[in-house]
C-alpha cells in the first residue's frame, strides 16, 4: 500500500550497481561552488515545496549555504531502501541525510561500515557547533546519550522535542452523538464497550436506514490509528512495535519479555475475536491504508463508532467537521483484570541528521545542522515566519493561555501560533524532518492566537489527554535498546521475521483464521515464534537493557 | 567434396572482408551486444555475494566467503514452505488462465465480421495493458471496495446490506490477482495470435467452405494449426518465466490478512534485502538466484519437451 513503483527499478539498479561498487569513491559534489550542500531529505506529504520554502530560505540566509535537495520518498520502508542503495553504490553521495526512518541497528551498521561520518570529535567543539554546545547540560546529556551507539561512537544529530501530546498518541474516540441518541453511558470497561457497540450495530444510530455502522475502526498507522493496539492495552501493555519491535518489560519491571506471548495478549485476542464475530469490529482495520481510513472517517453519514487517532488532522478542519464533532474523547478502557494502559511514547530524542562519508564539506554540514539548534530556528522550523505565522510579542502573550498553564505546570505561554501552518499542506516548514532543540517548557507552552483556552472545546484536548492518558502506563517501560553489531547479526532473522509475523497473526486471531480459543492454535503460534529465535532475542535484549541501567 | 571445401575456405578467408564491407551493420550490432554484456552478463558476477557475507565497506570481491550458508538459511526459514507454495500456486494458476484465454479470444475475434468493429474491440481490449501496476492496484481497490466501490454499490442495491470485505479474505487473493491480469493483458497477448491468423491463406478457407466445412471445423482444421507454432513458443517462454510473478502488483496488494497467501519469493527478497533496514543483501541474492535457477531448469525442460512433441523450440 505504501510502496512505490520504482522499487523494482531500484532492485534492478542495485544488482547492476553492486557490481561496480567499490570502485571510484570520489564525491561528485566536490566541484562547483563551495557553499553548495546536497541534503537528502525524507519528504513529507504536508510539505508542498522544498526549494521555495520559508524554512529553506531562512536557513540559507542564516548560514550562507546553498541547499540542494535530494528528495527521498515519505514512507519509511522506501527511505530505508533508498538509503541502502545509496550506501551500496557509494559514489555520488549527498552530503547530509535527514530522516527518522533508520533503526538503531541500521545506523550502527552504516556507522561501522563507514557510510556515515563518526561525529565523536566534533560534538564538543563549541566553535564548529556553537548552538549545540549552548544547549543546557541536562538536556544535552540526554541528546548525547541517544546519539551514542552500542560501539561508543556517534553518527547522528537528534531532534529533541519533549512534547507531552506526542507521548500518548493512541487517543480513543467514541461516537458521542450515537451514545446520546440511544441514551447510553460512555463505556469505561471492555465489557461495557461490547454492549455499546452491539447497540450501535442494531439501532441504526446514523439514521440512514442501512446497517452500515462500522463499530470499531482504525488502520495500521503508526500515530495512534491502530485501534486494535488501543484495545489490546486494556489486557496487556503493548507498544504496537513503536519501540524495540514490540518487546517490553514484564510486569516485574525488570525482565525483558514479549507481550505478544502473554496470557493477557491471548485474552485480548479472544475479546476482539468476539467483537469481530458480533460484527462490530471491522476487518478493514487490517486492510485499509491511510487514504481509505480518512475517507471512512469523513463519510457523509458518519459510520464510525469507535476509533483511536493521535491527530485531529484525520478529520480535516476538525473544529467545523460534523463527523469529528460527533466523536468524543474517552479515557483508556479498563479490561477484565483491571488493566487500563495506553501506549506510552517514552520520550527519546530522534536520530535524524547524518553526514555521509566521502563528503569534503564536513564543516559546512556541521554548520547547517547546528543552525537548527538556535532557539529562533527552533520556533521557525515548526511555526514559520515571526509575526506572520507566530508571535512572542510580550503584550500579546499576556492574553494567552493553554491547558498546562491553567493547570499550573508552566507560568506563561512561550509562543502563540497565528496561522497554524503546521496543520495545512504548505511550504513553511519541513515537517519536523530536521534537527531541533526545544525544552519541555518551550514545546508545551504554546497557544493558538485566535482561539482562547477552553477545556470544553472538542479540539482542545491537551488537558483531558494529560489527565486521562499520560499517567496510564506501567512504571517501567523499555527504553529503545541499542544492540552491538555482533548481537544484531545473531538476532537479525528474529528482527526481520517476528514483528511482521506478530502483526499478521494478530489479524488472523482476531478475524478467526486462527482460533484464539483453541489451545492447539495458540501453542502452534508460540512454537513458531520460538522457531524464529524469540528466546535468544530476549536474552540479548536483556543484556542490552542491562547495559542502559 | 572438393567443391565444398573450397566454399568453406573461401568463407573463412572472406569473413573478415565481409565484415569490413558491412562495418556499419556491425557497428550498429555493437550497441545491443554491449548493452547485454553490461546489463545482463556483467551483473551475473554479482551473484557471488550469494555465497558471501556481503559487507558494504568491503565490497563484492573482498567480503568473506560463507559457502552455502545463505541458501541453508533460506531453506530452513519458516517462510520457505509458505512462499514456495504461494509462488507456485499463483504462477501456475496465472499460466493456466492467462495462456489459453488470449488464444481463444484471438480465434473468436478472427471469426467476426466487420472490419471496423473488430479493430475497435481489439483496441479497447489492449488499452488496459498500458495502465501501470500502481494505478491498476488503485483501480482494483476502488472497484472492489465493499462500501464505496462498484462491487459495494451493486451488493447494496441487490441485498440492502453492506457486502463482505473482499480484501480481508486471503484465499481470494489469487483470484483477484489472476483475473485482474486477464482483464489487463488479454488484448495485448492476443495481438501476436491475431497477426498469425491474418497470415492464413484465404484460399484454404474458400476451399473448406466449398467442401462444406462448418465454421467450427474451419477453426479447428485451419486456424488452430496455423497458430500452434506461435503458441508453443509462447508457452515455452511463459514456462521459463513461471517463477517471476509481477512483483509490484503483489507487493501493492498485500495486507496483513492475505500475507499467508500473497507472500512470494520476490516480495520476500525485497523485504529481507531492502525494506527491513537490516540489508541482508547476501540472503536476498541467494533467494533470487534460487528462483532464477528454477526458472532456467524449467525453460530447458519446456524447450526439450516442445522439441520432442512438435519439433519446434527456441534453441
Amino acid at each position: 500500500m505504501h510502496r512505490r513503483v520504482f522499487t523494482v527499478l531500484l532492485i534492478a539498479t542495485l544488482l547492476i550497481g553492486s557490481v561496480f561498487a567499490g570502485g571510484g569513491k570520489e564525491s561528485a559534489a566536490s566541484s562547483a561552488d563551495d557553499n553548495k550542500l546536497v541534503v537528502a531529505i525524507q519528504t513529507h506529504s504536508m510539505v508542498s515545496d522544498y526549494d521555495d520554502n520559508y524554512l529553506t530560505k531562512y536557513i540559507e540566509d542564516l548560514t550562507g549555504i546553498d541547499i540542494e535537495f535530494y528528495e527521498l520518498p515519505p514512507a519509511k520502508a522506501d527511505v530505508r531502501t533508498n538509503v541502502s542503495l545509496l550506501a551500496a553504490s557509494s559514489d555520488d553521495l549527498p552530503d547530509v541525510l535527514l530522516t527518522d526512518a533508520l533503526t538503531p541497528e541500521t545506523i550502527l551498521s552504516y556507522g561501522e561500515s563507514g557510510v556515515f561520518v563518526p561525529l565523536d570529535d566534533y560534538v564538543d567543539d563549541a566553535e564548529l557547533l556553537p548552538n549545540f554546545n549552548a544547549i543546557p547540560e541536562e538536556d544535552r546529556s540526554v541528546m548525547l546519550e541517544t546519539m551514542t551507539m552500542a560501539n561508543g561512537h556517534m553518527y547522528s544529530f537528534v531532534r529533541f522535542e519533549p512534547e507531552i501530546w506526542n507521548y500518548t498518541p493512541y487517543r480513543t474516540f467514541i461516537n458521542g452523538a450515537w451514545l446520546d441518541k440511544l441514551g447510553l453511558e460512555v463505556p469505561t470497561t471492555t465489557d461495557e464497550l461490547k454492549e455499546v457497540l452491539i447497540a450501535f450495530r442494531d439501532n441504526d444510530p446514523n439514521g440512514n436506514g442501512i446497517q452500515d455502522e462500522l463499530g470499531v475502526y482504525g488502520y495500521q498507522g503508526k500515530y495512534g490509528q491502530n485501534t486494535i493496539a488501543s484495545i489490546m492495552n486494556a489486557f496487556v501493555y503493548y507498544n504496537d512495535q513503536i519501540f524495540n519491535y514490540g518487546l517490553d518489560l514484564a510486569p516485574d519491571g525488570e525482565t525483558v519479555y514479549a507481550p505478544f506471548t502473554s496470557d493477557g495478549w491471548r485474552e485480548g485476542l479472544k475479546y476482539m475475536n468476539d467483537l469481530y464475530n458480533e460484527g462490530v469490529l471491522a476487518p478493514s482495520i487490517f486492510t485499509d491504508a491511510d487514504s481509505q481510513f480518512k475517507a471512512r472517517l469523513n463519510e457523509t453519514d458518519n459510520v464510525v463508532g469507535l476509533v483511536s487517532a493521535g491527530s485531529l488532522s484525520n478529520w480535516p478542519d476538525a473544529a467545523n467537521n460534523k463527523n469529528f464533532l460527533e466523536m468524543e474523547l474517552i479515557p483508556p478502557l479498563t479490561g477484565p483484570e483491571g488493566i487500563s494502559y495506553t501506549m506510552y511514547n517514552l520520550f527519546r530524542p530522534s536520530q535524524i541528521a547524518f553526514i555521509f562519508n566521502g563528503t569534503d564539506k564536513i564543516e559546512l554540514a556541521l554548520k547547517f545542522i547546528d543552525a537548527f539548534y538556535a532557539s529562533d530556528t527552533s520556533i521557525i522550523a515548526r511555526y514559520g515566519e515571526e509575526n506572520v505565522d507566530w508571535t512572542r510579542d510580550p503584550e500579546f502573550m499576556k492574553t494567552q493561555s493553554n491547558a498546562y498553564v491553567e493547570a499550573g505546570i508552566y507560568d506563561s505561554v512561550y509562543v502563540a501560533d497565528i496561522t497554524q501552518s503546521w496543520y495545512t499542506i504548505g511550504n513553511r516548514n519541513w515537517h519536523a524532518v530536521n534537527p531541533r532543540y526545544v525544552n519541555e517548557y518551550q514545546v508545551n507552552s504554546t497557544s493558538v492566537a485566535d482561539k482562547p483556552y477552553d477545556p470544553e472545546d472538542p479540539t482542545q484536548l491537551y488537558a483531558k489527554n494529560y489527565e486521562w492518558y499520560v499517567p496510564r502506563h506501567p512504571e517501567n517501560v523499555l527504553p529503545p535498546l541499542y544492540y552491538t553489531v555482533n548481537e544484531v547479526e545473531e538476532i537479525q532473522e528474529a528482527i526481520i521475521n517476528i514483528p511482521p509475523y506478530v502483526t499478521q497473526t494478530l489479524a488472523e486471531f482476531v478475524t478467526g483464521a486462527r482460533d484464539p480459543n483453541s489451545d492447539a492454535d495458540w501453542n502452534q503460534y508460540l512454537a513458531e515464534l520460538e522457531n524464529m529465535g524469540l528466546s535468544r532475542w530476549l536474552e540479548i535484549a536483556q543484556d542490552a537493557y542491562e547495559r542502559t541501567l | 567434396m572438393a567443391k565444398h571445401d573450397v566454399v568453406v575456405s573461401q568463407g573463412k578467408r572472406t569473413l573478415k572482408k565481409r565484415m569490413l564491407a558491412r562495418w556499419q551493420l556491425y557497428l550498429l550490432l555493437l550497441i545491443p551486444v554491449a548493452y547485454i554484456l553490461i546489463f545482463a552478463y556483467g551483473p551475473m558476477a554479482g551473484l557471488i555475494i550469494a555465497f558471501k557475507k556481503y559487507n558494504v565497506r568491503l565490497g563484492i570481491f573482498d567480503s568473506p566467503w560463507v559457502g552455502f550458508d545463505n541458501f541453508r538459511k533460506f531453506f530452513s526459514s519458516y517462510k520457505f514452505p509458505i512462499i514456495m507454495k504461494n509462488t507456485i500456486v499463483i504462477s501456475l494458476y496465472s499460466l493456466v488462465v492467462t495462456f489459453p484465454i488470449p488464444i481463444i479470444f484471438a480465434l473468436l475475434l478472427n471469426c467476426m465480421n466487420g472490419r471496423i468493429y473488430k479493430k475497435m474491440i481489439q483496441t479497447v481490449t489492449y488499452i488496459p495493458y498500458f495502465i501501470s501496476s500502481v494505478v491498476m492496484v488503485g483501480l482494483i481497490f476502488q472497484i472492489l471496495d465493499n462500501r464505496s466501490g462498484i462491487y459495494g454499490a451493486v451488493y447494496k442495491m441487490l441485498t440492502g446490506t453492506i457486502g463482505p470485505n473482499i480484501f480481508a479474505d486471503g484465499s481470494l487473493f489469487k483470484h483477484i490477482y489472476v483475473w485482474s491480469a486477464v482483464w489487463q493483458t488479454t488484448g495485448y497477448s492476443a495481438i501476436i495470435y491475431i497477426a498469425a491468423l491474418t497470415n492464413v491463406d484465404q484460399s484454404l478457407h474458400e476451399a473448406a467452405l466449398i467442401d462444406g466445412a462448418t465454421r467450427l471445423q474451419r477453426v479447428r482444421y485451419i486456424d488452430v494449426p496455423t497458430i500452434l507454432p506461435t503458441a508453443s513458443i509462447m508457452l515455452i517462454l511463459a514456462v521459463g518465466n513461471i517463477m517471476n510473478i509481477g512483483f509490484e502488483k503483489v507487493l501493492l496488494m498485500q495486507n496483513n490478512l492475505n500475507l499467508n497467501y500473497s507472500e512470494i519469493i520476490s516480495t520476500y527478497v525485497y523485504k529481507v534485502g531492502l525494506a527491513s533496514g537490516l540489508n541482508d543483501f547476501s540472503l536476498s541474492t541467494a533467494i533470487s538466484m534460487f528462483n532464477s535457477v528454477i526458472n532456467f531448469i524449467l525453460l530447458i525442460v519446456a524447450n526439450w519437451g516442445s522439441k520432442k512433441l512438435s519439433g519446434s523450440g527456441i534453441f
